[in-house]
């Protein structure tokens, strides 16, 4: 029995903008107060990476609302969407805040040294998602689940129930599209 | 603006399918033919695809997005006697890190595992350290130990595990171009240490080539060991046991019955060790396929029979073996075909009945001695005791043991071959009782009588009785009686004690002792249940 998400991921996937809306909504404030509370349970210094962050979301709201197990890839979809729009709202209220919020980017990899990505070049990413995901909305879900929610091919390809080399294939066109959209004239 | 840019992508895209996997010259082609009808089109479509080797170069998107506060960073905190110090990397299941003997008393490094939140039910924590100081028990040369396993005060699950400093067996056997005989040899290293864990009831249940590495000094370290149980201790309350199964499971290594969502026996094992040897000597996947979806991919693992090995070698891969491919094929035909064959059995009841049969054959077959997994004939033992006495066996000898291999001989096989038989059903019921014993604690460890599975006490059930040990039937009859009476069927419930007293009352008077009384709350409670009262 689906709780009140439920019913909205239900609604949003029968093409209900307003469903989408509030959807998304819910899973922002969500991830937000999950992230916030991460951030200020001092004492404990634990890793907060996005894919903690966006499956302790699903796992709160899930046990409170009691979404069934099958909606998890719509609800993953959806939420990391809302997990973009949180990543990019920080980089913008960092850049806001001048000193720095809480959120610091860096790379995932373990020695690499944080990747420099200025707020400006995300949010114009952001802006050319969104344009992706109204050609093929799978596609832009790809970007969202793996590059800001730092889901592996492999996981994305289980959670879409297609094998890794169609993800790869997939990931192949999104960044070809993106990249176009962002520098059209550039060769 | 966005909907032009959004018009543009939309054409692009239509048009990207086509081109994309196309060889150079078609590509041109058919963007040519684009030309003649949109020419804007077509040049910015050459214009995105010509700067993919640039995205590459750039690592454009490449780098995943991953905000780390520097407070969160674990570096510096102290789990279980060690502090943190590095990170080493992160997978699927968690982030790991290095991590050095806190008290400084040894020199000691370990790996400090923090498994990602979702994978581990909160509520579960004390559940998980129970699990984790069972595991930690586990004690071998080749299974990288597990130091501890808890879970911090701020809910973070961890494992400390022995750090180890090796290379993947498969990467390890193909740098050192290790001949087929030196990789069965580090093989049955492997099933040592498999062996070790499953007579101490753990089922490793996700063996792969990255699981398992090989230090400097050629020792082969089994990691993970358990920690697909760990995840299982977190199994819901409603016993989803094989949902949470199939979370651990990697499905290039996974056995059939796993992919059906069977729950866990040493079987299991014993299948992905069997497409790990099959890997480690011919260098490709037994049912490696061409499927596209993972239902396809699925479907292939389930259905396909692997062909035989002497046929799967790949020609790249035979360099790293020290043989053309053909010579190889000529030496798996044989008994290493059928030992893998034996080993990747779909039905487990048909692979070997444990990990150690498996090494005893591949034993067996590096003394050129007669190996089980296949038919026992006459002709076929002749040949490998010629093959084993060669060089001992003058051309006239052989003559004359031809000719003399009458009565007795055949006699003698008949009754090795009987002897070999028992072994092999004696084993196979040992199996059967200690897979009923899994399936006995993975239904009753979840949640008590009331969350444990129906089905998978039925099956407990069916092997206990098969397995012919009455003591275990006993137990899992208490268990079937635990399951009625927590859903009010009494009657249901009182047959099974009265079985389970019945079976119990059989048993010798030592046994009986141990044996465990049933806790029933429901039944006992019920006035209308004299038997449970009794068994008190």
């Amino acid at each position: 029995m689906d709780g009140a998400i439920g019913d909205l991921i239900r609604t949003a996937a029968s093409g209900d903008d307003a469903a989408v809306t509030a959807l998304f909504t819910t899973l922002y404030r969500e991830l937000h107060r999950i992230a916030e509370r991460e951030l200020h349970r001092g004492g404990s210094q634990l890793t907060l990476g996005t894919t903690t962050l966006l499956h302790e979301t699903y796992l709160n709201i899930a046990e409170r609302e009691g979404i069934q197990f099958a909606t998890r890839p719509q609800f993953l979809a959806y939420a990391a969407r809302a997990m973009r729009g949180l990543m990019i709202d920080y980089v913008r209220h960092q850049r806001a805040q001048k000193r720095g919020g809480e959120f610091h980017i860096t790379s995932s990899g373990a020695e690499a040294a944080p990747a420099a990505v200025p707020a400006e070049s995300l949010e114009e990413l952001g802006a050319a998602i969104e344009a992706l995901s109204q050609v093929n909305p799978a596609l832009a879900q790809l970007v969202d689940l793996h590059f800001f929610c730092g889901f592996s091919f492999a996981e994305v390809a289980e959670l879409r129930g297609v094998s890794e080399r169609t993800v790869q294939r997939d990931w192949r066109k999104a960044r070809l599209l993106l990249h176009h959209a962002l520098a059209p004239d550039e060769v | 603006m966005t909907t032009d840019r959004t018009a543009r992508l939309a054409a692009l895209h239509a048009h990207l399918d086509e081109v994309l996997d196309l060889p150079a010259h078609e590509r041109d082609e058919r963007i040519a033919a684009l030309r003649a009808a949109d020419a804007p089109l077509a040049a910015e479509l050459e214009r995105m695809l010509a700067a993919e080797a640039g995205l590459d170069a750039r690592r454009f998107l490449e780098e995943r997005l991953e905000p780390l506060t520097s407070r969160r960073d674990p570096t510096g905190q102290e789990l279980g006697g060690y502090t943190i110090e590095r990170q080493l990397g992160h997978g699927g299941m968690g982030t790991v890190w290095l991590a050095r003997r806190s008290d400084g008393r040894f020199e000691g490094r370990a790996a400090v595992k923090l498994l990602y939140l979702s994978l581990v039910d909160p509520a579960g924590a004390r559940r998980f350290r129970r699990e984790g100081t069972v595991l930690a028990r586990l004690s071998h040369p080749n299974v990288a130990r597990m130091l501890d396993a808890g879970v911090t005060d701020g809910g973070q699950p961890y494992l400390v595990l022995e750090c180890v400093d090796g290379e993947r067996i498969d990467d390890y056997c193909d740098r050192l171009r290790l001949p087929p005989e030196a990789r069965i040899r580090l093989f049955l290293d492997v099933l040592a240490a498999v062996s070790h864990a499953h007579a101490n009831l753990v089922v490793h249940r996700d063996i792969k080539p990255s699981n398992i590495l090989v230090t400097g000094d050629g020792t082969v370290k089994l990691l993970d060991f358990g920690v697909a149980r760990l995840l299982d201790a977190q199994a819901g309350p409603d016993g989803s046991f094989a949902d949470s199964g199939a979370r651990a499971l990697t499905p290039d290594f996974a056995a059939p019955e796993q992919l059906t969502g069977e729950v866990g026996t040493t079987a299991i094992d014993v299948y992905a060790l069997g497409v790990l040897l099959y890997l480690l000597l011919s260098g490709s996947h037994p049912t490696a396929g061409s499927a596209e979806t993972r239902s396809d991919r699925f479907r292939h693992l389930l259905e396909a029979e692997p062909p035989p090995l002497s046929t799967a070698v790949r020609a790249d891969a035979a360099a790293a073996r020290g043989k053309p491919a053909a010579a190889l094929g000529r030496l798996y035909a044989g008994d290493l075909d059928s030992i893998l064959a034996r080993a990747l059995q779909k039905r487990p009841a048909d692979r070997y009945p444990g990990v150690d049969a498996f090494a005893d054959d591949l034993r067996r077959y590096l003394q050129s001695e007669p190996v089980h997994a296949r038919p026992t004939t006459v002709t076929y033992r002749a040949g490998r005791f010629l093959r084993r006495h060669r060089a001992s066996l003058a051309a006239g000898a052989v003559a004359a043991l031809l000719v003399t291999a009458g009565a007795t001989t055949i006699w003698r096989q008949l009754l090795a071959a009987r002897r070999e038989r028992d072994a092999a059903v004696e084993q196979a019921r040992r199996s059967d009782r200690l897979t009923a014993s899994l399936l006995l604690q993975a239904a009753q460890g979840a949640a008590g009588h009331a969350g444990s599975d129906r089905a998978t006490l039925d099956r407990a059930d069916s092997l206990a009785v098969r397995g012919g040990d009455a003591a275990l039937e006993a137990r899992v009859a208490c268990a079937l009686a635990g399951w009625h009476a927590a859903r009010g069927d009494l009657d249901s419930s009182r047959v099974e004690l009265t079985r389970a007293r019945g079976l119990a009352a059989a048993l010798p008077a030592a046994t009986a002792g141990e044996y465990p009384g049933c806790d029933v709350p429901g039944a006992a409670t019920a006035p209308s249940a004299p038997a449970a009262d009794s068994s008190r």
